[in-house]
C-alpha cells in the first residue's frame, strides 16, 4: 500500500510539473511573441524609461567608442568627419536629440560593406561602404538607416525582447530537464522546449527585421523630405548586395528582411509620395562632391581589402577610383596592385563558386587553408595559371600607366618589382626595387625590400 | 531508489571535477622546428597589447563585460612583462594608447591592423594547433614594418576570450556547459612572420574572479610562458 502511494505520488508529481511545462511554454512563448508587433514610428520622438541595464548598457557603448579609437580602428580625417556630420545634420530631424544620445558619426577601417549605430548616437561608417556608395543620396540613406535605430531607441527594444526571450528559453530548458527521465513525458517536455526554442530564436529575428524595415522607411522618408534622390535608397539596397569574394552564404533566417522584400516597401512608398524637385546638376554635383570627398578613404579600404584577401573586391574599388580620377597615378597604381594580388582568381566569381556548394567550398578553403596554400591549390589548376596569365599582364600595364602619369610613383616601382620576382624575372625586380629605394629612402618596409633584393640572383 | 539517484549524483560529480581538472591544465603548447632546433634565438621580445573579450553569462542572454575585458588585458600585460623580464628577457611594451605623442595615425593602423591579421591567422591555428610544429603558419614579412628604436627578435600576441557564468545561468543554463575562459599566446618572429611558439589554455571563472585578474590569470600566464625557450646569448 505504503509502495503504491509512493508510485501514485509520482506520478501525480510528473503530472504536475507537465502541467506547470505546459503553463510556462505558452505564457513565455506568447509574451515573446508580442513582441513582435510593428514598431512604432521612430518620428515621433516618445518619452523613454531607461532601466538598469539600458544605463549599464549605454556604459558599454561609451567603452566601446574608446575601445574602437584607441585601438586604431577609428579612421582620422577631420575633412571626411566633417562632411559626415554636415549629411547627418541634413537627415536628422530638427530639434534636440534625445536623452543619452550625442550625434557622431565616424568612420571605422573595416572593409565590409556595412554601417552601424550604437544607442548612444555613434554612427560608424564602415571604410568599406564609403567606398561601394557611389552618390551623396546614398550616403544620406545609410546615414538616415543608422539615425532611424537611435531615434527609435531600436538596441534597448531589441535588448528588452532578446533577453526576455533567452530567458524564456532557459526557464523552459530547466523546466523540461525536471521532468523525470526514461518515459514518455520527458521526451514530450524535451521535444516541446526544443520546438519552444526555435520558435523564440525565429522570433527574435522577426523582431530584428521589423526594426530594419522601420528603419528602411524612416530613411526613404527623409530622403523624400530633403536635396536627396529617394530613387537612389533602390541603387543602394542592390549595391550592398554585391559580394564580389563570395563571402555570403544564404542563412537560414536573417536579421534583415530580404533585398527583394526591401526594394519592393520602399519602392511603395517612394510611388505613394511626391517627392522635392531636385536639379541634376545639383545631383551631378553631389555625386562628385562625394566621390572627391571619399576618395583618400576609398584607398585606405583597397589597402584593408588586401590585407582581409578581398582581392575581387578591391579591383572593383579601384576600378571606381580610375574611373572616377584617371589622371592619378596612385589611383592607377592600385589598380595595378588589385590585378597583381589577385594572381590565379578569376576578376568576377564564376558560376560554380556562386552556387551553394562552390560558396561553401571557397569559404572552407579559406577556413582551412594559408593564403599561401591558397593560392598554390588555384594556381596548380589550369584555370588559376589561365586567370593568373591574364592579371600578371593587367597589372603591368596598369603599373606602366602609372609611371607615365607619375615617372617618380616609387609604389608602382615597388609593384612592379614584386610582380616581376613572382614572374621569377630576377633581374628586372632588381632594377625595380633599386628604383623604388633610391625614391623612397625612409619607406617603413625598406627592410623587407632590402632582404628581398638580397635574396634574389645576381647576374 | 533514492540510493540509486546518490549514486548517480556523486558518479556525475566526479566525473565533472575530473573533466574540470582536464581542462585546467594546458591544452597545447607547440613550438615551431627552428625554435625547437635552436636555429632562432628569442632575447629581445615586443609585447603587442592584449585583447580579451570577456562577457557574463546570464539567465537573459550575454552581457558585454567591456571594463572588466580592458582591467584583464592590463593585468595579462603586467604579468608577462613580469615573467619575461624576471626570465632575463629584454621587453617592449607597445602599447600605443590613443593620441598619444609617440606615435602618428600610420603607426597606429599598423598596428591594428597586424592584430587583425593575427586573428585571421590565429582562427587557422586554432584550427589545427599542431601545424606549428610544422611551420606552417605565418602573419608575413609585413611584421617588418614596426617601427623601433631597436630591432627585437619577436612579437607576442596574447588572445583571451570567454564567458562567466551567473548562478541563475548555472541553474537554468545546464550547468558550466560552454563557460570557460581560453587565453593563448603566440611568439612570432619579428623578420619573417613565422609563428615560433603558441600556447593555448583554458579554464572556468566566475564572475566574482574577474574582480581580481592579476590573481586569475598569473598561473595560466606563467605556466604558459614556462616552455618557451630560455633567453639567447649575443642577442640584440
Amino acid at each position: 500500500m505504503i509502495r503504491q502511494e509512493a508510485i501514485m505520488s509520482e506520478k501525480n508529481k510528473t503530472l504536475l510539473v507537465i502541467r506547470a511545462f505546459i503553463f510556462f511554454l505558452f505564457a513565455l512563448v506568447s509574451t515573446g511573441l508580442s513582441q513582435n508587433v510593428p514598431a512604432q514610428n521612430t518620428q515621433k520622438n516618445e518619452p523613454f524609461a531607461f532601466t538598469k541595464v539600458e544605463l549599464s548598457l549605454l556604459e558599454q557603448c561609451d567603452l566601446l567608442d574608446r575601445r574602437f579609437e584607441k585601438e586604431g580602428l577609428v579612421y582620422t580625417d577631420e575633412a571626411l568627419n566633417a562632411y559626415l556630420a554636415q549629411i547627418g545634420k541634413s537627415i536628422i530631424p530638427p530639434g534636440e536629440p534625445p536623452e543619452h544620445v550625442q550625434w557622431r558619426f565616424r568612420v571605422l577601417r573595416d572593409p565590409a560593406t556595412n554601417a552601424f549605430a550604437l544607442p548612444n548616437g555613434s554612427i560608424y561608417l564602415h571604410s568599406g561602404i564609403l567606398s561601394s556608395l557611389e552618390n551623396e543620396s546614398q550616403l544620406a540613406a545609410v546615414i538616415g538607416h543608422e539615425v532611424a535605430h537611435v531615434l527609435g531607441r531600436h538596441s534597448y527594444k531589441e535588448n528588452r525582447s532578446y533577453r526576455k526571450k533567452i530567458a524564456a528559453i532557459n526557464v523552459i530548458g530547466t523546466v523540461a530537464r525536471s521532468v523525470p527521465g526514461g518515459g514518455v513525458a520527458s521526451v514530450i517536455a524535451l521535444g516541446a522546449a526544443s520546438t519552444a526554442r526555435i520558435f523564440l530564436t525565429i522570433s527574435i529575428y522577426h523582431h530584428s527585421q521589423d526594426l530594419e524595415r522601420e528603419a528602411d522607411l524612416f530613411a526613404a522618408e527623409r530622403l523624400l523630405d530633403s536635396n536627396y534622390d529617394p530613387k537612389e535608397m533602390l541603387a543602394l539596397f542592390k549595391l550592398l548586395d554585391r559580394d564580389y569574394d563570395v563571402e555570403q552564404i544564404e542563412p537560414f533566417y536573417s536579421d534583415h528582411p530580404k533585398l527583394q522584400e526591401r526594394i519592393a516597401y520602399v519602392d511603395q512608398l517612394l510611388k505613394s509620395k511626391s517627392p522635392n524637385a531636385v536639379s541634376v546638376e545639383s545631383l551631378a554635383a553631389a555625386r562628385t562632391r562625394y566621390l572627391m570627398m571619399t576618395e583618400k578613404i576609398s584607398r585606405h579600404d583597397i589597402q584593408l581589402n588586401f590585407d582581409n584577401r578581398r582581392y575581387r573586391t578591391a579591383l572593383a574599388r579601384s576600378q571606381k577610383l580610375v574611373n572616377f580620377n584617371p589622371n592619378s597615378s596612385e589611383n592607377m597604381c592600385y589598380l595595378a596592385d588589385s590585378y597583381r594580388l589577385l594572381g590565379p582568381n578569376t576578376m568576377e566569381p564564376t558560376g560554380e563558386e556562386l552556387s551553394p556548394d562552390g560558396r561553401k567550398k571557397l569559404l572552407e578553403m579559406k577556413r582551412k587553408l594559408t593564403p599561401d596554400e591558397e593560392e598554390r591549390t588555384r594556381m596548380e589548376t589550369a584555370a588559376g595559371q589561365s586567370a593568373w596569365k591574364t592579371n600578371r599582364a593587367d597589372a603591368e600595364e596598369q603599373y606602366r600607366k602609372a609611371l607615365e602619369l607619375d615617372a617618380y610613383n616609387a609604389v608602382a616601382h615597388r609593384g612592379l618589382g614584386m610582380l616581376y620576382e613572382r614572374m621569377e624575372k630576377p633581374q628586372q625586380a632588381i632594377e625595380e626595387y633599386r628604383k623604388y629605394l633610391e625614391l623612397k629612402p625612409d619607406a617603413s618596409d625598406r627592410m623587407i625590400i632590402q632582404r628581398r633584393l638580397d635574396a634574389l640572383p645576381l647576374k | 531508489m533514492e540510493e540509486f539517484m546518490a549514486r548517480k549524483v556523486i558518479g556525475v560529480a566526479f566525473l565533472i571535477a575530473f573533466l574540470l581538472g582536464c581542462v585546467a591544465e594546458g591544452l597545447a603548447q607547440k613550438l615551431h622546428p627552428r625554435l625547437k632546433k635552436k636555429e632562432v634565438g628569442l632575447k629581445s621580445l615586443l609585447l603587442i597589447p592584449p585583447r580579451v573579450t570577456i562577457t557574463k553569462d546570464t539567465v537573459k542572454g550575454g552581457e558585454g563585460m567591456l571594463k572588466e575585458s580592458e582591467d584583464s588585458e592590463k593585468a595579462i600585460q603586467r604579468l608577462v612583462l613580469d615573467i619575461l623580464k624576471s626570465r632575463g628577457f629584454t621587453v617592449i611594451d607597445c602599447d600605443v594608447p590613443a593620441g598619444s605623442p609617440n606615435t602618428n595615425e600610420e603607426e597606429r593602423y599598423l598596428l591594428a591592423d597586424l592584430q587583425g591579421r593575427y586573428d585571421q591567422m590565429y582562427l587557422q591555428v586554432q584550427n589545427k594547433i599542431k601545424d606549428v610544429e610544422k611551420g606552417r603558419f605565418t602573419l608575413g614579412e609585413d611584421v617588418a614594418k614596426i617601427r623601433l628604436p631597436s630591432p627585437v627578435d619577436a612579437l607576442i600576441f596574447v588572445r583571451g576570450s570567454g564567458s562567466v557564468p551567473t548562478t541563475g545561468k548555472l541553474f537554468f543554463g545546464g550547468g558550466w556547459a560552454g563557460s570557460s575562459i581560453l587565453i593563448s599566446f603566440g611568439v612570432i618572429d619579428a623578420r619573417t612572420g613565422d609563428v615560433l611558439y603558441f600556447d593555448r589554455r583554458e579554464f572556468i571563472a566566475t564572475p566574482g574572479d574577474l574582480k581580481r585578474p592579476e590573481v586569475m590569470f598569473k598561473k595560466v600566464t606563467g605556466k604558459a610562458l614556462k616552455k618557451l625557450p630560455a633567453p639567447a646569448q649575443n642577442q640584440s
